[in-house]
């Protein structure tokens, strides 16, 4: 027999794990992303061979397959480093110098300029639309470790602790707990936020404490609370006693915590805890170290106003809820609606809805009861429902708590709808940025499925729904509807005109119901209390409430609910507590890249979509980015522009191209180049794409650009004239060290790029030709001796 | 169903796009990315129309017909944004229409068909092709200083091509026999009279005489030829050679007048009443003479209209260095040509323009590898010097080499492509939008058929519907997304093997020139086209 060599034995490896994707997935074409999705997992990248054998045993052309694997964002062709650093490029991060913490990667692992992986191969550093957690930014993504409020001068220590970890036991495991005593409950936060901020570490401990201590109390996971600002989040309810909130809360000190609440079964186990410490130093709790400052009573003031303006409706029982107990959201009210809804006909559920004056929560605002009417009125012997979790908005996280803390109540509406519409198949399209909502959801349908929420004749009503779960693969337009439908059906995600509308040709041609998972959590609470409460929030045309997520140079940033026609000024100041660090208040961007920038004397601009889009605004996805006198409203236009420059598909001419000059002049002006002309050509440039471009990415594209310039226009011109106002922009700033220096040596040692040379008690003095303007020195100096000029 | 179609109620099919419902009322809208038969792609947006109902631009291919709509197809706002459209696309276009050594040259001739012609040893249609524009070539290749040749893309490489030396090497061969002689028209019975029998008169008269009109040649000089004669050094330009090929351009029948000197033997006004047009192209300024019959000057000359060469006199036209401070030769001959044109507008009572000038998209010059690309389809030899020496010029061998260094950077869809089309008509502007760093020029030659040059796409996705359908094994696709996307065969594999099968389809499909045929498949395309013997 002839001897196999390596090649052929690495061919033959392959094409056995390939033919085991396709085996699982599918062999059809509409199979072509989750298979790529697979292909990579298993790889870290796309080698073209696995491609290759794809085409060969499957309905998937190589044409499909090049055109969808060079589309989304996610996938790669070439090999990636052993570990990927992801650095959240979102727009809290932005704000935050997100850009700096990426130059700060670059120089410590000495990645060059053209190349995205070091030389060892051992880092790969990637930018990412974002990684939805606003509140800790800037974020950065090591595998599966997130590390909030990264600073370019603590990438080093990121990465030493990085590596000092043990990666081969699991970060997260699910503990269960099956003795229910009566004897209270901890509740600890497991958004996306919490678990990056390290509340799995804190569950760990959690689990320990009670272990040692055998304290009888039940623990709960709950969804997100909202007040991302200070996650990890614990909660504790003792028997009878008040519930009291701790916030950032450190492994370390959970020992400590429940033994204030609780106590341990015996005094011996008491002696053998840790918390004979505590005992020991008999401190009254209130002064403790360490703790006693996070702990928060629900009436406090802060926490009042942080939640107290609140209305929780799509985020009913925040913080209570657990998202994955189907039991426990059924004992709250839970499918209730589908049960009334199910008993009346679906005339009726669409006339409750059009009577709710509810509207589309994705950002157009289209009144839903309306598209359901549509929908239901289209014959059609197929019909599809689609529920809307391709959250793109880099600023922007209230799809990913819904779906995380909330899925049984997203599935809920989805039904709903879909027996109004008379839909029998539906679809989540869920972001792959966001593994936790995808792993949850697929367990909430899953739960449904075995309770017979989900099937054929559900609760023998002879109305039947079955849900799959689609992961998008990196794309901002697939928020779009007829690009997300086309990206089911397995192609690159570009829009098509419309009409036709989904509802009347969607999916596959046959008629599609799109709502947003936001909207769908909205359906059950309305059909259960009735249009005409919900009419009774909100003002003449926005009825209701709306999700945001709260982030930038905010004190109290996080997920919020709050009553349309709330102005913009109450939710950042006292729901957001005001700008941090006592700067002053100068804009929000609301909205995100579709949206705009409303300055801070339009602050009493009610949340109502015509109120929004008459400033320049819109209502968009819901992000809302509190912005400060430090931040240069051109480059955030230019920010955002090259965010929607990037995810344009490139189909029709004027987003294309129309975008990326925008995104050039606004290059030209952040570096100093600009020159007279440049505002009149952007502003031209700006109402060509709004008008020219198919579909809502390049339509709205500009308004960034457009309600700067409308509001913020002398920074244009200062730029022009080569002066950055908020003094943002590298090209032209300097950093210099002033007199009050007192030689400390701090910032000196603290340079990355050894710019300050070290000069012990005399004054420092920065070498501009290698400064790289990362502020470093600035934030590390304790007389506020540097300055930049 | 009705709709108002340019103020005209209109019965139109119910399920019909705007576009089609509009081309069976005859009235035609602009496309580039859609093709019938196929899925509309709502890409380059150039068909949009204005709904006037809601005020919105929409794109006629994509929209369907509602009742009751009221459309308008062609007012100043759709114009407008038609011309928006093509201002953006032509921003990113990376590609010369006609090539830099035409643009160059300031007779404008088509010097790359020219090239192309010696490469095939097309003598006949070579000579053609530089006598369409320059109508003393034998001299010119002689003494030119080859403007062109500084334009020539070739030259960023190793040496401009010999243009110079190609050209007279056609022309002293086509003297040496039989020369060729250009068709004129039937007479018109219309007369012109032309003052100076320099290069820009006899050029004019060259073709005048073959537009029918019937030419008279003054000269206060013993022989025809102007400064050609007077100015240059026999060993520069022999009179053998002038002689030759003034004699050529005498054939077609025009009349020459020697020893007759404007002023003196006969006034502007006794020809103007003779004649039914006058030309001046007496090299020299007789300021003194030119002021007292009224006609403006300036400092470079006779004060002429810079497009057409009229004078501020109805039917008096001028040129040549009487006109202008160049003294280049090509520059009168070009003149001669402009004149001709000209003059023949007035004499047939249209409007004059002078010379068409159509849209030239302009690639810019060439960046570090770029010539590389053009290489792939041009000998690689070094500037051939030609054995006999530089003032007899090149033999036939050395003249097929020579040619074969052309890159041919002119577009090969100069008359179908769509995006100057629509340039011409609603007057696109590549200089509007400028992009910092444009894209890399490519070209890919390995086809049998067609020819791809990436920077030229419009990304309508035409050739990837095409080819779909078609069902090819490879086939095309799109890349990337935003900016970056662009059309190319799936894994990186050749275009011949994505397109196995409708390669010529694509081509002839594609608005622009990105997917073209190659030069030898245009001749069998465009047979009708004659190209010599």
């Amino acid at each position: 027999m002839a001897p196999i060599s390596n090649i052929e034995k690495a061919s033959a490896l392959l094409e056995d794990r390939i033919d085991r994707i396709v085996e699982r997935i599918g062999r059809d074409a509409k199979s072509v992303i989750p298979i790529l999705q697979a292909i990579q997992e298993e790889y870290n990248y796309l080698p073209e061979s696995a491609l290759r054998r794809v085409c060969e045993i499957t309905e998937i052309t190589p044409a499909a397959i090049t055109g969808v694997s060079t589309f989304y964002s996610q996938f790669r062709h070439t090999p990636m480093g052993e570990h990927i650093i992801q650095v959240c490029n979102g727009t809290a991060c932005h704000v935050k110098g997100a850009e700096l913490v990426v130059d700060a990667f670059r120089r410590e692992l000495q990645i060059p300029d053209n190349d995205d992986t070091d030389a060892d191969r051992r880092f790969t550093l990637q930018k990412v639309a974002c990684l939805g957690c606003c509140t800790l930014a800037p974020v950065v993504q090591i595998d599966k470790v997130t590390y909030g409020h990264v600073q370019p001068d603590s990438v080093h220590r990121v990465l030493k602790d990085f590596l000092s970890r043990d990666h081969s036991s699991p970060t997260h495991k699910v503990v269960h707990h099956d003795h229910v005593d009566d004897l209270g409950e901890i509740r600890i936060g497991l958004g996306s936020c919490c678990v990056a901020s390290g509340s799995g570490q804190v569950q760990q401990a959690l689990e320990q404490t009670l272990e040692d201590t055998n304290v009888h109390a039940q623990v709960k996971r709950v969804g997100c609370v909202g007040m991302c600002h200070r996650v990890p989040l614990l909660e504790i309810l003792p028997p009878g006693g008040e519930p009291v909130l701790y916030d950032r809360v450190s492994p370390e000190e959970v020992n400590d915590i429940v033994l204030r609440h609780f106590q341990p079964a015996s005094l011996k186990q008491r002696l053998k805890s840790k918390a004979f410490r505590w005992i020991e130093n008999v401190l009254p709790p209130e002064e403790g170290e360490g703790y006693t400052r996070h702990a928060l009573h629900a009436r406090d003031p802060v926490v009042d106003s942080f939640l107290g303006r609140q209305q929780n409706i799509a985020t009913e029982h925040a913080g209570i809820l657990d998202p994955l107990n189907l039991d426990d959201y059924r004992q709250r009210g839970g499918f209730a609606a589908l049960q009334k809804a199910l008993s009346g006909s679906p005339e009726e559920v669409i006339e409750e809805m059009q009577q709710s004056g509810m509207r589309g929560r994705g950002g157009a605002g289209f009144p839903t009861g309306k598209k359901w009417r549509i929908a239901r009125d289209v014959e059609d012997k197929v019909k599809y429902i689609i529920c809307n979790g391709d959250e793109g908005d880099p600023g922007a996280f209230m799809d990913r708590m819904i779906l995380e803390s909330y899925p049984y109540r997203v599935i809920e509406g989805m039904m709903i709808g879909a027996f109004a519409a008379g839909a029998t198949e539906g679809f989540f399209y869920i972001r792959a940025e966001y593994p936790l909502a995808v792993q949850r959801v697929r367990y909430a349908v899953y739960q449904c499925e075995q309770a017979g929420l989900l099937g054929d004749n559900i609760l023998n009503s002879g109305f039947s729904l079955h849900l799959n779960i689609v992961e998008g693969a990196g794309a901002f337009v697939c928020g779009e509807e007829t690009a997300l439908i086309a990206s089911i059906e397995g192609k690159r995600g570009m829009p098509k005109f419309r009409p036709p509308y989904p509802a009347q040709s969607g999916l596959w041609g046959h008629s599609t119901l799109v709502n947003n998972a936001e909207t769908f959590a909205t359906v059950p609470w309305i059909i259960r209390n009735g249009a005409d409460k919900f009419a009774e929030m909100g003002t003449a045309h926005s009825k209701g409430t709306k999700v945001f997520s709260l982030a930038g140079k905010i004190a109290r940033g996080g997920l919020i609910e709050v009553p349309m026609g709330i102005t913009i000024r109450e939710i950042v100041e006292e729901i957001g507590g005001g700008v941090q660090d006592g700067k002053k208040f100068k804009a929000v961007q609301i909205g995100g890249p579709s949206g705009g920038c409303v300055p801070a004397r339009l602050a009493d601009t009610p949340v109502d979509y015509e109120a929004l889009l008459e400033v320049g605004a819109m209502m968009g996805s819901g992000g809302l980015l509190v912005m400060d006198d430090s931040d240069c409203m051109v480059d955030i236009a230019r920010y955002f522009l090259s965010f929607t420059c990037d995810q344009s598909c490139g189909k029709c001419t004027f987003c294309r191209i129309g975008t990326r000059h925008m995104l050039e002049i606004l290059e030209k002006l952040v570096a100093g180049q600009g020159e007279p002309g440049d505002l009149q050509k952007l502003e031209e440039l700006a109402e060509k794409t709004r008008l020219g471009s198919l579909c809502g990415l390049g339509k709205t594209a500009p308004n960034p650009v457009l309600t700067t310039l409308k509001y913020f226009r002398d920074e244009y011109e200062a730029h022009i004239q080569g002066r950055c106002p908020a003094k943002k922009c590298a090209a032209l700033i300097k950093y210099e060290i002033n007199d009050d220096c007192f030689g400390c040596t701090l910032c000196a040692q603290h340079c990355p790029v050894d710019a300050i040379p070290v000069t012990p008690y005399e004054k420092h003095v920065i070498n501009q030709d290698t400064c790289t303007k990362c502020d470093a020195c600035r934030q590390v100096c304790p007389v506020d001796a540097v300055r930049i000029v | 169903m009705k709709i108002t179609l340019n103020d005209k109620l209109v019965e139109v099919e119910s399920g019909d796009s705007l576009l089609l419902a509009a081309r069976r009322h005859g009235v035609d809208i602009p496309t580039m990315c859609w093709l019938d038969g196929y899925p509309h792609n709502t890409s380059c947006m150039i068909c949009v129309v204005e709904d006037k109902q809601s005020g919105k631009l929409v794109p006629s291919c994509s929209a369907s017909v509602q009742e009751g709509m009221v459309i308008e197809t062609d007012n100043e706002r759709v114009r407008e944004f038609r011309k928006d459209t093509l201002d953006l696309l032509l921003s990113e276009h990376i590609g010369d229409c006609d090539a830099p050594c035409q643009r160059t040259c300031p007779a404008l001739m088509d010097i790359p068909l020219m090239l192309r012609q010696i490469q095939a040893r097309e003598w006949r249609a070579a000579i053609q092709t530089i006598k369409a524009d320059i109508a003393l070539p034998a001299v010119l290749g002689r003494i030119c200083p080859a403007p062109c040749e500084n334009g020539c893309n070739r030259g960023k490489h190793d040496q401009p091509v010999a243009i110079c030396k190609l050209e007279q090497y056609v022309a002293d061969r086509d003297l040496a026999s039989a020369p060729w002689q250009a068709p004129c028209t039937p007479a018109t019975g219309k007369t012109v009279a032309i003052v100076g029998a320099g290069p820009a008169g006899l050029a004019a008269a060259y073709y005048l005489q073959q537009f029918g009109h019937s030419c008279t040649v003054f000269d206060k000089n013993e022989l025809p030829g102007g400064a050609l004669r007077t100015a240059i050094p026999d060993d520069r330009l022999p009179k053998d050679v002038l002689d030759a090929e003034i004699a050529q351009i005498a054939k077609l029948g025009l009349t020459l007048k020697m020893r007759v000197a404007l002023g003196k033997d006969i006034s502007l006004d006794q020809l103007e009443k003779e004649f039914d047009a006058v030309v001046l192209t007496t090299g020299n300024m007789d300021e003194e003479l030119y002021r007292s019959t009224g006609i403006e000057t300036t400092k470079r000359g006779l004060k002429i209209d810079r497009r057409t060469l009229q004078t501020n006199r109805p039917g008096l036209f001028a040129g040549g260095s009487l006109v202008s401070s160049s003294q280049m030769a090509v520059r009168a001959v070009g003149h001669g040509k402009i004149i001709a044109l000209s003059v023949n507008q007035f004499l047939s009572g249209r409007e004059i323009v002078g010379r068409h000038k159509r849209f030239n998209s302009v690639m810019g010059r060439l960046q570090k590898g770029e010539s590389s690309e053009f290489l792939k389809e041009a000998s690689t030899a070094a500037r051939v010097e030609p054995v006999a020496g530089l003032a007899d010029g090149f033999n036939q061998a050395e003249a097929v080499d020579e040619a074969l260094r052309c890159f041919h950077c002119d577009c090969r869809k100069q008359e179908s492509c769509k995006l100057r089309l629509y340039s011409d008509i609603y007057g696109g502007d590549q200089g509007r939008y400028k992009v910092g760093l444009r894209k890399k020029f490519e070209r890919h030659v390995q086809h049998d058929l067609v020819i791809f040059e990436s920077g030229k796409c419009i990304k309508c996705g035409l050739c990837v519907q095409i080819a779909e359908r078609a069902g090819e094994r490879l086939g095309l696709t799109f890349i990337n997304r935003g900016f970056d996307v662009k059309v190319a065969v799936p894994f990186a594999e050749a275009l011949e093997k994505g397109l196995e099968r409708v390669a010529r389809d694509c081509a002839e499909a594609c608005p622009t020139a990105a997917i073209s045929l190659k030069i030898g498949e245009k001749d069998t395309a465009q047979s009708e086209v004659p190209h010599g013997d």
